[in-house]
């Protein structure tokens, strides 16, 4: 693999899972997220680990106007072609965001728009070059709005919205659009939750993926089975649906 | 948003005889780390779980904390071979990754699968200790974070009260998050390994008196079922690095499922030694290339090894006794497991140097046994009778393996103990780290 990945959000557990992957492959990587003093120490760890000194980390958080542009501005100095992997969002508690505009607000912002518009920002740049590959981490909770999660949800199901248009807009420069759906996967992020008693997704498996998957674009449902829970959710009647209380 | 960092888990020792449910983070970044100190009570930090007995089982109001998501290299030199990084990475990890660099971890135990942090809390030693001392020998510096929620650089030239306590200080002193170390050049990943007879005691430690000063790693495999004449009988192997690299290796099978307890029993055992002994060493030294991975680590090949000894478990017993009565010493320990039919699947010898400078460090100049037990009734009784013999003859038990040891014992084999306490306590007073062995050796309180 040549060119480069950005990876936004990389100090999450999947986007680092997904760096060790494509550290191995030695392409240019830009790790960009909030707490760029993690990031700098896992550049260092992936440049050591895989010999691969073209990684670089950038402050990237949707809250700031000014990140946009700068990330723009590193991206065009990357070696072509691009490639991208999204991992961010941010779920708090639904009944603070129904209560709180603004914890509202902000979880769409992390989760939904800061997104679509730092990718449309290297839209020209992929519009550009002939090839590459846009993975963003959606989630099964966008699949069907549930009582307990639906605003967390609509702003996924808002992705996979936009994930489709961009998979058209891209389509004639071959850039293929990956939306993966983990379920419950294993990280810091879920250790303290109560988590339903299904088989937990480990984050390499996931990664390995990814890699393969980002070639081909399409959904990606992790671990498999979550295709299918998935399908029968969407499927119930509204009648049903409504009175359970998930 | 802040989620909880808290799920229980079950943490247990290697040996699976000690254990405890409790609350357990497993921080993800930094900051989580320093967060999880703040909330919690009676916290153990709990590596890769390779302590045999209760050193790193909480208290039972206690908190755990796994720091193996924390496991990234923060740098090397090469320089110098300084690498420094966060307390989770494994030894197999800088193994793998800087052996084919020619460059080798100066000193390792006989399992790859410990957190850096843990070998430095346990102040770890290896087949070459006579010439390279414990692993605390080659630590440059640490960042500790302490109780009241600082972090300090301590090293040999800034507090070096603290760095010495800290270096084998069973995870008490703080919670250990970067480690600067030395890494030793070495000329491939590949050694030259000899194995020789040694057909009792005697002739063991002939062998190991004439062990010449050079660059070699020691190891005596023991029967110590053997009895009368042959009692002491064992091979002696020993390894160089020479140039070459090894084929990337990879983890072997697990055991999937607990044996039967009486799987492991006076039987098999002997049997297993007996083949051990005539079948795996040839009746002349001779020399071959060996992996320098399956060289140091042999057992790490089958995981879950511990499973052989069935759902009761297992005690590791390895105790140091001085040079001058190190014969007498172990004949003696050789003496009581024979005649009380309990047999050890692998009995190890290894002639040790100095004594290094951490206050709880284990190796004094002499010899070391250890020996694995299935844990049955009578074992804890047995093995105090070990004890007993060891510390007549002025040796000390190794706390990494050890879930049996009394507060008497303890004081007298490790004379700096004091020290060690006072650190503590000015370090720790409101108790915010504990153990299970913290508390049996009198270094904290219960509550």
């Amino acid at each position: 693999m040549s060119g480069s990945w950005i990876i936004l959000g990389a100090s999450s557990a999947l986007a680092q899972a997904f760096a060790h992957q494509i550290a191995q492959e030695n392409c240019s990587i830009l790790l960009a997220g909030r707490n760029t003093r993690e990031l700098d120490a896992t550049a260092a760890d992936l440049a050591i680990r895989y010999n691969n000194y073209n990684i670089s980390t950038i402050l990237f958080d949707t809250q700031r106007a000014d990140c946009y542009s700068a990330l723009q501005q590193h991206a065009i100095q990357l070696p072509k072609p691009i490639n991208i992997y999204v991992a961010i969002g941010s779920m708090p508690d639904q009944q603070i965001m129904l209560a709180q505009t603004d914890v509202c607000a902000e979880m769409v912002l992390s989760t939904y728009t800061g997104i679509v518009l730092a990718i449309n920002s290297l839209v020209p740049l992929f519009q550009e070059q002939m090839g590459g590959s846009i993975v963003v981490l959606g989630s099964v909770a966008g699949d069907r709005g549930r009582k307990k999660n639906f605003l967390y949800g609509s702003a996924k199901a808002g992705l996979e919205a936009y994930c489709q248009g961009l998979r058209a807009l891209l389509s004639t420069a071959k850039i293929k659009v990956l939306l993966v759906k983990p379920g419950v996967m294993d990280t810091p992020m879920t250790w303290g939750l109560k988590n339903p008693p299904l088989p937990i997704g480990d984050p390499e498996t996931l990664a390995k993926a990814c890699v393969r998957k980002a070639k081909k674009g399409g959904v990606l449902y992790f671990p498999r089975f979550w295709k299918y829970i998935m399908l029968i959710i969407r499927h119930l009647p509204t009648a049903i649906f409504n009175r359970l209380n998930f | 948003m802040t989620t909880s960092l808290w799920r229980k888990q079950t943490l247990s020792g290697w040996g699976g005889t000690c254990a405890a449910t409790v609350p357990t983070a497993k921080p993800g970044n930094q900051e989580s780390v320093e967060r999880a100190l703040i909330e919690a009570e009676n916290l153990t930090v709990f590596g890769l779980g390779r302590s045999y007995g209760d050193e790193a089982v909480p208290v039972s109001n206690g908190h755990g904390l796994y720091l193996h998501a924390l496991d990234r290299f923060l740098s090397f030199d090469p320089d110098n071979g300084e690498l420094v990084c966060e307390a989770g990475v494994t030894l197999e990890e800088i193994q793998t990754v800087f052996l084919p660099r020619g460059w080798a971890l100066p000193v390792t135990p006989g399992t790859a699968y410990v957190t850096i942090g843990g070998a430095v809390a346990n102040d770890v030693h290896g087949k070459n200790h006579i010439r390279a001392g414990t692993l605390g020998k080659h630590i440059q510096w640490l960042d500790l974070l302490i109780p009241n929620g600082e972090t300090l650089r301590v090293s040999r030239l800034d507090l070096p009260h603290i760095f010495l306590a800290t270096i084998g200080g069973l995870g008490l002193t703080g919670i250990i998050r970067r480690v600067c170390l030395k890494l030793a050049k070495v000329p491939g990943a590949v050694m030259a390994v000899t194995k020789h007879k040694v057909k009792n005691l005697d002739a063991l430690f002939e062998a190991c008196e004439s062990i010449p000063e050079q660059d070699d790693h020691d190891v005596v495999w023991l029967d110590a079922m053997a009895r009368g004449s042959s009692m002491g009988r064992g091979i002696l192997e020993r390894g160089h690095f020479i140039k070459g690299q090894a084929k990337p290796h990879k983890a072997g099978p697990s055991l999937p499922i607990m044996f039967p307890n009486i799987a492991l029993n006076p039987l098999s055992i002997w049997a297993f030694n007996q083949f051990y002994y005539h079948f795996t060493a040839p009746a002349k030294p001779r020399t071959k290339k060996q992996s320098a991975m399956k060289f140091f680590y042999p057992l790490d090949s089958i995981g879950h090894w511990n499973r052989m000894y069935g759902s009761r478990g297992f005690h590791q017993f390895q105790a140091v006794i001085p040079r001058d009565l190190a014969y007498f010493g172990i004949k003696k320990l050789l003496e009581s497991i024979s005649a009380s039919h309990r047999g050890s699947f692998l009995a190890v010898v290894k002639r040790t140097g100095e004594q290094g400078d951490g206050l709880l460090s284990f190796p004094i100049n002499g010899y070391s046994l250890a020996l694995d037990f299935p844990n049955r009734k009578g074992t804890a009784e047995f093995l105090q009778k070990l004890v007993g013999i060891t510390r007549d003859h002025g040796g000390r038990v190794y706390l990494a393996k050890d879930s049996i040891l009394q507060r008497g014992d303890f004081e007298a084999m490790y004379p700096r103990h004091e020290l060690f306490k006072k650190i503590c306590r000015d370090l720790d007073p409101h108790q915010k780290l504990s153990s299970q062995m913290a508390v049996r050796l009198g270094l904290r309180s219960t509550t």
